[in-house]
This record gives structure tokens, C-alpha cells and sequence, in this order.
């Protein structure tokens, strides 16, 4: 494959194959317009019970008497919920809709078997609503992001392999040689998923391995969900989107090849970045560390790559929703990798491993990098859907700035808080109560984060119902943030 | 990249070699260690868990405890763990044998707990300056049927099994303790010799807590919220006199004043005031029905043993 034959360029060079590109297109977006809404329409449904959850666990962490007397509503399972209602509910069920809708756009063909897609998102729903409601009622495992009981495991296995087998299906059916890099990093996560859920639950649960290696399984699980799974959504998604919107194809298939191998084989290494200077062999941790700063790599080589393709473009962020948000959470991409080489630094792990710092990290590679980057997409993809413009620009900015802002206070609040918790924490002098103490006033900044970008989420919720109750604008012209001054379009 | 065929041989490859290299390399590594003993062959460590142990973890996985507390302790040039006294050496591999569930954890909201069965008590008889020591954790020595005792001298010490309905001085009372805002003091109508506010804790072998029940509020106080929960015993109701908590069954459960009358009830500690959730969870763990008393011989023994 070679630069020139990338299927995105706009197809304005010959104006009749434009138009039948521009019909066919159409018509694969209306074919997949059920089973992708479906996913986005659980998945936004899941992030505002998940924002609402996270307000509470975060209000709770500083005011612990609220509502502590009713089981269920303890700190200690809704902070599970709210972290499986998010990973499970909204990212899995986001990534997975705009992975369905690039599948189908990028192998150039109608979306075959919707019913697998349909059965798949039902399954994946009830699944999700079982293992929160396992979790609320005291059911969880006990192992970190995989809290799901096992009769919750089982159906979202199901589900996942509706999914799965239609992505396999879809890829027989494409039409063309080229497989584009988002191809690969989609292929990518719709192959490692199910292998990383079904290895975690087989070792954890099924054939349990002994003793401190379970804790090795878990958090193995845990990063490669994070960056094989979700990283991958992200990663492709932005391949697409960027060069996308400003009609540009993208800088360099080279760097791309080797962004996307070094990213496989190194952020799958990263789990035991969670437990430096925990009971394992010194190797494991050091390989983990290894692995983590050569992420460095892909970081560097994505991140040149997205930068070049915008370079000289940058402006159309004042007016593409979906860029602005894309290229926020590409950037974000490089924040995250960096805070996640710095923590893992055996000196600094020292303060940071067991505060809050960890949290951060987290927030960082699933908010601000992936659910960004998944906003975009779905502020592109859903006018397609249903064939009307967003409704108010406004609403757009609110919930970018609301989210933007938001994530960056919460992760600001969150590093600083736990680099101080952690300083007092390793300070023997102390007691170890100043270090909570400590971390308090940032607690609270966090939740004043949090109210941002529940204000942000609730914003964006509220608009995509407005898509779907059919009250957008009819217009041929997408809605943009700012007016476009004479030939500043493109963002389509 | 020239066809599929590279591409899926690629996207295996890379995460076939991660898998093999942190998940079934280490399994074959430190994946089946045993119990080590002494040269005489009698100090057998660690030593196989009651099925109250179980019982502890589940409750432990069940309310979430692992996200404020960790059990592990980092080795001395890594961290100030055992300067904190939060233990005598750092954990190893062959410490969580024959844990079902393993919680190192993750977060430190809540101190290290992993050897919090032999640390209570020790603790109490200096309280540490922010007034965190356990209220009712006196231990009682005696013999534990949970427990297999070791030779240890203070092994048995925290895992008491026997119900004690010694009322101690309530965490509020200590200085430097926060005000329990929860249990606002009764204008004397308390029936109890203690004031409004009465601390107590449950070391039966079925439950565990330790905290502050008020009478006026009927309202327990004592942690950060989240809670253990463990069924209660049917046959020694009258052990539970002095122990307040949240009664109920399962997860409807509510709050009820001090003694529990229905057998077979679930029984808990409940919680609240601001950041004492080391208060309970270490009047929790020293109950035997949490991991304790299997984590007081664990400490004791020094011998450490595991490939570097």
C-alpha cells in the first residue's frame, strides 16, 4: 500500500466519481445507522448513570456521611460501579459504535448482518446492568476492573463475540486491497479484546493462579484494556478523523507502520507498571518499566504524524467540532504516555504508587485521550446517521470547553494532591492520617472538576437526544463552531 | 504493511509474546510455590486458611476495601512501608499462597493493612498521635478454634475468638481525633453507662468491627464509608450485646440499635466519620473471620525466600 492510494483523500479531482463516491457513502452510512445508534445511544445513557455515580463516589471521598447508612450506596461499591459503568457501559459501547461505523465506511461496503450487531448491543447492555447491579449488591470479584460477577462476564463474552464475528464477517466482504492504518488498529482491538478477556477470566477465575500472580494478571489486564483496547479505538478513530476533516491524506505510512507495531508490542508489556516495588520478581516490574518508557516510541512517531497532517491546517479547530475534539485527545495521547513514564519511574513511583496519582493516570488515558477522541468521531459520524446538522453550535463549544477544562482540572488536582499525599505518605515523621489530610483540599477540587464535566456530559446528552428525536437542522452544511469565513471549510 | 496475512500474524504475535512473557513466564516462575518450614520441620509457612478467612476476603472484595487499603509492604530502600511499622520486612510472593483473592491493592487512602492483625494491638498500647489507634481491640488472649495458634508469642493476640463486650474509650475521645459528627451526643438518655456514644467491637469469629454506636442516632461511627459485612452466627446471639451495627438482610438492610435478635441476619460495621476507616478495618482484621490472624504468622516469619 502506498501513500497514494489512501481512500480518503476527498474526491474532488473528477467530479462524477466524486458523486458516486458521495452516494455510495450515503448509502453505507443509512446501513448502519440501527445497530451504530443503538451502541451510541446505550453508551451515552451509561456515561450520565456513570458521571452520576462519579460525583458521588468523588463528594463522598470528602464528605463520607452521605447516605452511608444504606449499603448498597457505600463508597466501596459505588466506586467499583462508577469505574465499570464507565469502562464497560460508555467506552466500550462508544468505541465499539464509531469501530462498527469505520468498519463499514473503510471496507467500502453496506454493513452486512446488523441483526449480530443488534443482538450484540442488547447482550452487551444486559451484561453491563447485571455486573453493576452485582457490584452495587455486594457480588463484586474483588480484582480491579474486573469486578464483574461471573454471570455478568459470561453475557458480555457473548455479546463481544456477536461483535467480534461481524467484524470478521465485514472484513471478508470489503472491497479493495488497501486496508487502511485505522484498519489495523481497529483489527487490532476487535482481535486482542477477547483474547485479554478471556485470558483474565480464565486465570483469575476459572483456573485461578496462585497467590501475587493474580494481582499480575489483573493489572496486565487492566493496561492492556486500557491501551489495546481503548488506546487502539482511539488511535484508529484519529487516523480517520484527522485526515478526514481537513482533506488531507495522512503525512507518512512509514511512520504509521512503525507507530502501530511499536505500540502493539510495547504497551502490552506496561501492566506491571501498577506494581513497582510490589512482591514480584524484580524482572517483571523492570521489563514493565521498559516497556513503558519505549512507549515513548509510538508516541513519538503517532504524535509526528498527526502533527504534520494538521501542519498548516491548524485553524479549522476554530470551526470542526469533531477536530477539536479529535486533536484534543490526540494530544492528550502524549500526555497521557508521558505522565505514565514518569510514574512509573522507580523514584517517583515511590511517592506516587497508592495516591491519587494513579487515578490521574487513568482519567488521563480514558478521558481526555479516548472519550475525547470518541466525541469527536461521534459529532462526525451521527449527522450521518440521521440525517440532520447538530443543532447548536453553542451546546458544541459548552461541552467541549466543560470537558476540556474539566479533565484538566481533575487530572491537575489529582497528580498535585498525590504527589503531596504521597510526600507526606513516605515521611515517616507523619502520621499517616496528614497525608490524607493532605490530599483533602485536592479531593474537593476534584469533584468541582467533576461538576464540569457532569455539566458537559449532560450538555452533550441533551443534544444527541435532539439528533435523535429527528430536531436538528436540516441543511447540506454541517454545523461548525464559529461562522466560516469565505473558503475556511472543509470540515465535513 | 503488503496484506492480511502479516497483519493478524503481527497482531497475535505482539500480543501472544506479552501474554507468554507477564502472565504464563511468571505462572511458571513463582506460580506454585509451597509453605516453607524451619529445619526441625515444625514451623510450617504460611500455614493453609480457615474458611473464615475466605469468608473475611469476601466481604473484603464485596465492599470494596481495596480501594483505600493495600496489602503489601515495599521493601525498606524502596519506600518508608516498615519504617511506618507497617511491617517488619517487605512482602513476598510466598506470603499470599493461599489467598483465594488477592488484594495488594492499589491505593492508600486507608493505611497498608497487610499486616494489620499483629499491628493493632501494639498500636493501641501507644496510641499514634492522631488518634488512630484501635478503640476495642484489647486483646484477650485465648485460644482460637479459627486460628491455629503458632508459636509466636503475639500471634494469637489480635485474633481473639472470644466475644468481648469490653466497652473502650471511644476514638473521639482521643486527641487530635476528629468530632463524630455522625453520632451527635443524646442529652443523656442513654441507657449505658458510657455517654451518647458508645464504642464496642465485635471479634467473634463471624464479625468484625470495632466503632462508635450512638444511641440517640442509632448510627454507627467510626470510618470512612464502605463496609464489611459478614453474616452473623446464628448460636451465640448473646455475644453480640454490646455490638451495635447495621442490621438487615442483604442489601436491604438498615439501622438497628444494639442487640441482634434475628438469627441469620447480616451484620456490619458501618461507618462514617471522616478518615477512620483504619479504626474499623483494623478492629475488622482483627477479627478472625478477616485475614488477621493469618497475617500475624506471616509477619513474624522472617524467612524470605523468592527468585529476584
Amino acid at each position: 500500500m502506498n501513500a497514494t492510494g489512501i481512500p480518503l483523500k476527498e474526491p474532488e479531482i473528477s467530479a462524477v466519481a466524486g458523486d458516486t463516491e458521495q452516494l455510495e457513502r450515503a448509502y453505507i452510512d443509512a446501513s448502519t445507522r440501527v445497530p451504530v445508534l443503538m451502541f451510541y445511544t446505550s453508551a451515552i445513557a451509561w456515561l450520565i448513570l456513570g458521571t452520576l455515580l462519579a460525583g458521588f463516589v468523588s463528594w463522598k471521598l470528602h464528605s463520607p456521611d452521605l447516605l452511608s447508612d444504606i449499603s448498597f450506596l457505600t463508597w466501596g461499591r459505588v466506586r467499583p460501579a462508577h469505574m465499570n459503568v464507565m469502562v464497560y457501559g460508555w467506552a466500550s459501547m462508544a468505541g465499539m459504535g464509531t469501530a462498527i461505523w469505520l468498519m463499514a465506511r473503510l471496507c467500502r461496503t453496506v454493513l452486512r448482518f446488523p441483526l449480530l450487531l443488534v443482538a450484540g448491543a442488547c447482550f452487551w447492555n444486559l451484561g453491563v446492568l447485571l455486573g453493576v447491579g452485582g457490584i452495587l449488591l455486594g457480588d463484586s470479584t474483588g480484582y480491579q476492573w474486573l469486578e464483574f460477577p461471573g454471570y455478568a462476564a459470561i453475557i458480555l463474552f457473548v455479546a463481544y463475540t456477536l461483535v467480534a464475528s461481524w467484524a470478521v464477517l465485514m472484513f471478508r466482504y470489503r472491497r479493495g486491497d488497501q486496508i487502511y492504518i485505522t484498519q489495523w488498529y481497529l483489527l487490532g482491538a476487535f482481535l486482542w479484546f477477547p483474547w485479554l478477556y478471556a485470558a483474565g477470566q480464565l486465570m483469575l477465575f476459572v483456573v485461578p493462579v496462585q497467590g501475587v500472580l493474580q494481582s499480575a494478571v489483573g493489572w496486565w489486564y487492566a493496561n492492556n484494556l486500557l491501551f489495546l483496547w481503548f488506546g487502539a479505538i482511539a488511535l484508529g478513530t484519529a487516523y480517520y478523523m484527522i485526515p478526514k476533516v481537513i482533506g488531507r491524506p495522512v503525512y507518512s505510512y512509514h511512520l504509521a507502520t512503525i507507530g502501530f507495531w511499536s505500540y502493539a508490542l510495547f504497551s502490552s508489556w506496561t501492566g506491571m507498571q501498577r506494581l513497582i516495588d510490589g512482591p514480584f520478581p524484580a524482572w517483571m516490574i523492570t521489563a514493565s518499566i521498559a516497556a513503558t518508557i519505549l512507549t515513548m516510541i509510538p508516541v513519538a512517531t503517532v504524535g509526528l504524524n498527526h502533527h504534520m497532517t494538521m501542519q498548516g491546517y491548524f485553524p479549522l479547530m476554530r470551526y470542526s467540532p469533531t477536530l477539536r475534539f479529535t486533536v484534543f485527545g490526540a494530544m492528550s495521547y502524549t500526555v497521557f504516555s508521558v505522565v505514565g513514564v514518569l510514574i512509573s519511574l522507580r523514584s517517583v513511583a515511590r511517592y506516587v504508587s497508592f495516591t491519587q496519582a494513579s487515578i490521574a493516570y487513568s482519567h488521563l488515558g480514558l478521558y481526555a485521550f479516548f472519550t475525547m477522541v470518541i466525541f469527536g468521531s461521534m459529532y462526525y459520524i451521527v449527522p450521518r446517521l440521521v440525517g440532520r446538522e447538530w443543532r447548536y453550535a453553542s451546546l458544541i463549544k459548552l461541552h467541549f470547553w466543560a470537558s476540556a477544562y474539566g479533565v484538566g482540572l481533575m487530572t491537575l488536582m489529582l497528580l498535585a494532591g498525590g504527589f503531596l499525599q504521597g510526600a507526606d505518605m513516605q515521611n515517616p515523621t507523619l502520621a499517616f492520617n496528614v497525608s490524607i489530610e493532605t490530599a483533602l483540599p485536592y479531593l474537593r477540587g476534584r469533584s468541582l472538576a467533576g461538576i464540569l464535566l457532569t455539566v458537559s456530559h449532560f450538555i452533550f446528552a441533551y443534544h444527541f437526544g435532539l439528533m435523535l428525536l429527528g430536531l436538528g437542522r436540516t441543511s447540506t452544511v454541517p454545523t461548525f463552531l464559529n461562522p466560516v469565513e469565505a473558503e475556511a471549510s472543509g470540515g465535513h | 504493511m503488503k496484506g492480511l496475512v502479516p497483519l493478524f500474524l503481527g497482531i497475535f504475535g505482539t500480543f501472544a509474546f506479552s501474554w507468554l512473557g507477564l502472565t504464563v513466564v511468571p505462572n511458571w516462575q513463582i506460580g506454585h510455590l509451597n509453605p516453607q518450614s524451619d529445619e526441625e520441620g515444625t514451623d510450617i509457612y504460611p500455614q493453609p486458611q480457615s474458611g473464615m478467612f475466605e469468608r473475611g476476603a469476601r466481604v473484603y472484595a464485596a465492599n470494596g476495601c481495596i480501594y483505600c487499603h493495600s496489602q503489601q509492604v515495599r521493601a525498606d530502600y524502596a519506600a518508608d512501608d516498615i519504617e511506618r511499622k507497617w511491617g517488619n520486612r517487605r512482602s513476598a510472593p510466598r506470603d499470599y499462597i493461599f489467598e483465594q483473592t488477592v488484594f495488594l491493592g492499589k491505593m492508600r487512602m486507608g493505611q497498608d493493612i497487610a499486616n494489620i492483625g499483629a499491628r493493632a494491638p501494639a498500636e493501641q498500647a501507644s496510641p499514634s498521635p492522631a488518634g488512630a489507634a484501635a478503640p476495642a481491640t484489647s486483646p484477650s488472649r485465648g485460644t482460637s478454634p479459627a486460628v491455629s495458634p503458632t508459636s509466636q508469642g503475639r500471634a494469637p493476640t489480635a485474633a481473639s475468638p472470644a466475644p468481648k463486650q469490653t466497652p473502650s474509650p471511644s476514638p473521639a475521645a482521643q486527641p487530635g481525633s476528629p468530632a463524630p459528627a455522625a453520632s451527635p451526643a443524646a442529652p443523656g438518655g442513654s441507657p449505658a453507662a458510657s455517654p451518647a456514644s458508645e464504642s464496642f467491637s465485635c471479634s467473634a469469629t463471624r464479625l468484625a468491627g470495632t466503632g462508635r454506636f450512638s444511641r440517640s442516632t442509632g448510627r454507627i461511627a467510626g470510618g470512612v464509608s464502605g463496609f464489611a459485612w459478614a453474616k452473623r452466627c446464628d448460636e451465640s446471639c448473646s455475644s453480640w450485646s454490646s455490638c451495635g451495627g447495621i442490621t438487615g438482610s442483604g442489601s436491604n438492610s438498615k439501622c438497628e440499635s444494639c442487640c441482634f435478635t434475628k438469627p441469620g441476619s447480616w451484620c456490619a460495621m458501618a461507618s462514617s466519620n471522616r478518615w477512620r476507616a483504619t479504626d474499623v478495618l483494623r478492629g475488622v482484621a482483627s477479627c478472625a473471620s478477616l485475614f488477621a490472624a493469618q497475617h500475624q504468622h506471616r509477619f513474624e516469619h522472617a524467612v524470605l525466600s523468592f527468585p529476584l
